[in-house]
């Protein structure tokens, strides 16, 4: 038990380690370079509203076009990269960013995939559980064969082969 | 005696495999309880959001309230307007076809004005700076506001721009237009609506 | 003509599905070899009907006959040949009538192939295989027919139908031709002739094995027969499937110009989700083969890959969620999902019937922590994990978001770059050392030792990649990870041919391919790994390293872009090519050290005929073994000699996921070709002898 405490404390380990390192390394960011780059560099966190799915950085439609020059102004203005997203979350809803801004949201959204991250975790660790018993335990339970079984069959066919020998 | 002991081992054995045999039925029921309940919630979602994908703009009936937040600050309520002919057109300062109407809009506003028919124009996904832009290049002088959050747009259910939408005098949806209008035709679905 | 014979076949076809699943059903109630031999007969004989079905719409494509409704909504007078022929799948009727052809095939082949040696799953295997294809049918015959034609009524109303309605004449050919929609130019791309396709065969033929598994529940023969029966088509299908999706990725990559190959975008993750559920299965059914454990979970997961399936055509096909990919919103969209619902609940039922009556028990129930089953068991949770956070971000929060809070949350890029990491890190230990470890029992200090050698070799390579790119400890270790799950691999392998050339005394040569062909689903399956660990290095080389850039530059002007540099040489304006289109082509030269690299032709598109989209921009791409250097002409800012904005990224290691793609697939054939079939000949019983006879 103590053993098996100790292996699932470490399976924790890892599994935060994993998340922890995965995130320093998305946090790399580009270099901004010329105004193009910074534009871009907002662009890309944002979605064309009125598109499906298409980043503002690489959609090719007019509207596209214009929104991307409210961000170099705004830029130009010297708003923040979060300040423009703001901005055009308060303008074109939620649908235009990638990850919801409003905190509750953001947490909703990540809430459920923690979830039933955790509930599995729990189901794996109880079939692990339920297999090291027997081992443990040492006590076997009879192990009852499913019909189709090859054992189950085996006998079977042992049982048929004997008749069959008694009666030639 | 031996025999005694006999049954009484087979009577343990039975009871030790009917109890193993019961395990998988409990947890068999539980299991599959739980996943047509998941699977039956999930279904109904799908089968709401596709209802509500499916769902187009409104063509009669109450039109949805709504507020609108002009360009110049103010605010104005649909409700508020009710006793006059509203026309409802979106718009956006980077739709080409909008452009087509701009000026015919403008002319219809100023041959109504003051005989009880509203316009009031709602920029779909624009900016301050593009919308006053475009509606100082065609002069229109009547309510513009820009769609925060684009919350009205939905609310119409719009899939494009121009569309434009006649409300009579008692609030209800008198016509929706999807293309760009003219004059005449401007004329035509006020008069409609003047007259119910 | 055309449209009539189609009609009719695909009629027949319907009506030979609807025949086969109901002789097959009164065969197996009243034992009747007759009847199960007549529905065999009607399930092979809807393949060459649904064949005669594609074959009216190919040549009406051909031929160009717009007054068919579906060829007028997909080619033009200017549509090369090429394409034409491609656009029997290019919207939505064309590709559900493809789609139940490709089924046809399946089900025939299913039934010739393994006729003799599963007699006993058969008959069921028909009933559920033409029970889809049923379905799929109906799609086509009532809901998004591709045999209707144009006719112009004597009120000059313009209608739609297969059979020329009473007084009517077909509208002019000449006014047709005119009008005519043409194929997206997205579509026009080499990878539109094999990616739908290959994704189409995968996704289908992950009926097969659903079948079988049906089979197996319906007919009570609960052994592993079914497993056995359906495991080269299992992999035939995972093959297929990968292929899609990563052929997929390699024609975003070459004509999107967004300088990627996933956009973790509804419908790409839609096609992803099947794969997923695919591959855990493929490794759990291993488990279940050897040790007889986890028959409950297999029944899940195997219905749980054609659930998807069938999910995934559903969400594509009715507009459920924004996508690039979006058909047409269009009337199949609920037919789809009762039908979704429907299969999923029957397949859920059977499964928990059979399991309350003690039928799906484990053989064996013990298992220490680090053996290979529990390994394979974690494996499977990390992907139903990736498959539930991948289907939350997808199509969970957008649609519950939006129905029950007012507002429309859209889970992009940054989500899925969030979660997914971890988990596929995770699963990338579990593919280095779950090889290494045995069945029943195995502890820590063997899998350590075990685990030496490939750890070592991969910190060496990973020093390597380090000397040339200054990374962080976090990449680093995802590398080393990726790293040592393939030279686990190639080390496994190199010991097997060690032990065979010297243990046997065979060649190198000899002792390696015949390590193959003995063990071939072993050593398949380690070139297979192989190949993922090797998208893996590429995929984190390209995703964290990528460098982007864009400027306006006019002829002779250059930009930077680490240690590269791009210069504007020349622009050639106004080239016709041969299919109408109107070209312009900016001449670019990438330098590095003063050294000339490459001469690239970006190029921007222009189809004048095209009705909505009609440009495109095709980038120009200097590919080597470290990276892509990708130049894109900016196609919606001003073109020309005195200015073009140029957006260059420098995408390192990305040739690694399509090399590894192609290591991929070499593994799967390994794994699939030549294994001996289950016995095919029947040998007569012992004659009993006189003598022992009973009175």
């Amino acid at each position: 038990m103590k053993r098996l405490i100790m292996m699932g404390i470490g399976a924790l380990a890892v599994l935060v380690l994993a998340f922890a390192l995965t995130g320093i390394a998305a946090a790399q960011g580009d270099p901004k370079k010329v105004s193009d780059d910074a534009v871009n560099a907002v662009a890309r966190k944002l979605y064309c509203p009125v598109c499906e799915n298409i980043p503002l950085d690489v959609c090719g439609t007019t509207a596209c076009a214009q929104w991307r020059e409210e961000i170099r102004l705004q830029l130009a203005e010297g708003a923040t990269d979060q300040q423009v997203i703001d901005d055009f979350v308060k303008r074109f809803g939620d649908r235009v960013v990638g990850t919801p801004q409003d905190p509750t949201l953001r947490a909703l959204s990540l809430a459920i995939p923690l979830g039933i991250s955790a509930l599995s975790l729990i189901a794996a660790i109880l079939v692990f559980m339920s297999w090291r018993g027997e081992l443990v335990r040492g006590k076997k339970v009879q192990p009852v064969a499913s019909p189709s079984a090859p054992a189950t069959i085996d006998s079977y066919r042992a049982r048929i082969e004997r008749d069959l020998a008694a009666r030639r | 005696m031996s025999t005694q002991f006999a049954d009484v081992e087979r009577a343990e054995q039975v009871e030790q495999v009917e109890q193993v045999e019961a395990k998988p039925r409990r947890s068999a029921n539980v299991i599959g309880v739980v996943i047509v309940a998941a699977l039956l919630f999930l279904g109904a979602i799908f089968a709401f959001g596709l209802a509500n994908q499916r769902q187009t703009q409104p063509r009669s009936g109450l039109a949805p309230d709504f507020t609108l937040t002009l360009l110049d600050g103010s605010q104005v309520r649909l409700s508020d307007l009710r006793g006059q002919v509203v026309v409802v057109n979106f718009w956006a300062s980077w739709c080409a076809p909008c452009r087509q109407e701009a000026a015919e809009l403008e002319a219809a506003y100023q041959q109504y004005k003051g005989k009880g028919v509203e316009f009031l124009g709602i920029a779909y996904t624009d900016t301050e700076r593009n919308a006053k832009a475009y509606l100082a290049e065609f002069g229109i002088t009547y309510k513009n506001g820009l769609d925060y959050k684009t919350a009205i747009s939905e609310q119409y259910r719009i899939t494009g721009v121009p569309e434009t939408f006649i409300i009579d005098r008692k609030g209800e949806i008198s016509d929706f237009v999807m293309v760009p209008l003219t004059l005449s035709q401007l004329n035509t679905l006020i008069e409609r609506a003047l007259a119910r | 003509m055309l449209a009539e014979v189609g009609f009719i076949a695909t009629l027949l076809a319907f009506a030979a599905a609807l025949y086969a699943i109901v002789t097959a059903f009164a065969g197996t109630r009243t034992h009747n070899d007759a009847l199960i031999a007549s529905a065999r007969n009607a399930t092979i004989v809807a393949f060459p009907l649904l064949l005669v079905a594609c074959a009216m719409i190919v040549i009406g494509l051909l031929t160009q006959q717009y007054q068919m409704v579906y060829i007028w909504s997909v080619s033009d007078p200017q549509t090369p040949t090429f394409f034409r022929i491609t656009a029997l799948w290019g919207s939505q009727a064309g590709s559900i009538l493809f789609w139940s052809f490709l089924m046809s095939f399946f089900s025939m082949a299913v039934v010739i192939i393994n006729w003799r040696g599963q007699r006993r799953l058969m008959p069921y295997v028909i009933m559920y295989t033409m029970a889809v294809l049923a379905f799929f049918l109906a799609l086509s015959l009532f809901f998004e027919n591709p045999f209707e034609r144009y006719w112009i009524l004597q009120n000059s109303e313009v209608v739609k139908s297969v059979f020329q309605p009473a007084g009517a004449v077909p509208p002019s050919s000449i006014r047709l031709a005119e009008t005519a929609n043409g194929l997206n130019p997205l579509l026009r791309h080499f990878g539109m002739i094999i990616h739908p396709p290959m994704l189409y065969l995968g996704f289908v033929g992950f009926i097969i094995p659903f079948a079988f598994a049906m089979a197996a529940l319906a007919s009570g023969d609960l052994s592993n027969a079914w497993i056995r029966a359906s495991r080269r088509w299992t992999l035939a299908a995972w093959l297929f499937l990968s292929l899609g999706l990563i052929l997929g990725g390699r024609w975003a990559y070459d004509v999107l110009g967004w300088g990627g190959y996933w956009g973790w975008d509804p419908v790409e993750n839609a096609a992803f989700l099947p794969w997923l559920v695919g591959t855990a299965f493929l490794h759990s059914v291993m488990i279940q083969e050897k040790r007889g454990m986890l028959k409950v979970w297999n029944m899940f997961l195997v219905n749980g890959a054609f659930s998807a399936v069938i999910f995934g055509t559903f969400a594509t096909r009715s507009g459920l969620v924004d996508s690039v990919h979006s058909f047409a919103r269009s009337e199949i969209g609920f037919p789809l999902f009762f039908f979704w619902l429907a299969v999923t609940l029957v397949s859920v039922g059977l499964v928990i019937w059979r399991w309350r009556r003690g039928e799906l028990r484990d053989e064996h129930k013990f298992a220490g922590l680090l053996s290979r089953e529990s390994l394979f068991v974690l494996n499977n949770v990390i992907f139903i994990l990736l498959f539930a956070v991948i289907f939350w971000g997808s199509f969970g929060a957008p649609i519950v978001s939006e129905l029950f809070m007012n507002t429309n949350i859209t889970l992009g890029r940054d989500y899925f770059l969030a979660v997914t990491p971890p988990l596929f890190l995770i699963l990338y230990i579990l593919m280095g050392v779950a090889p290494l470890s045995a069945w029943g029992v195995m502890s820590l200090k063997r899998l350590g030792r075990a685990l030496a050698i490939p750890a070592v070799l991969a910190v060496v390579a990973t020093a390597l990649m380090a000397l040339f790119t200054p990374m962080t400890v976090g990449v680093a270790l995802g590398y080393w990870v990726v790293w040592t799950a393939g030279m686990v691999a190639v080390y496994e392998t190199y010991r097997g041919v060690v032990a065979r050339h010297k243990g046997l005394g065979e060649g190198w040569y000899k002792a390696f391919t015949s390590l193959f062909a003995r063990n071939r689903r072993r050593y398949g399956g380690y070139v297979i790994h192989l190949g993922i660990a090797i998208i893996g290095i590429g995929v984190i080389g390209s995703t964290v390293f990528q460098q982007e850039t864009q400027q306006t530059l006019a002829v002779g002007q250059s930009l930077r872009i680490g240690d590269y540099q791009v210069q504007y040489d020349n622009f050639l304006d106004g080239q016709i090519a041969d299919d109408g289109r109107v070209m312009q082509i900016a001449q670019v030269s990438v330098w590095r050290n003063g050294q000339l690299l490459a001469n690239l032709r970006p190029r921007h598109d222009f189809y004048p005929n095209a009705k909505g989209m009609n440009s495109q921009t095709i980038a120009g791409a200097y590919s080597t073994i470290e990276n892509d250097v990708y130049v894109l002409l900016v196609g919606w800012e001003r073109i020309g000699a005195s200015e073009a904005t140029f957006k260059v990224y420098v995408n390192p290691l990305i040739n690694l996921v399509w090399w590894g793609g192609l290591i991929l697939i070499a593994g799967t054939l390994v794994a699939t070709w030549g294994a001996p079939l289950p016995a095919a000949k029947t040998v007569p019983a012992e004659q009993p002898s006189v003598k022992g006879a009973i009175a």
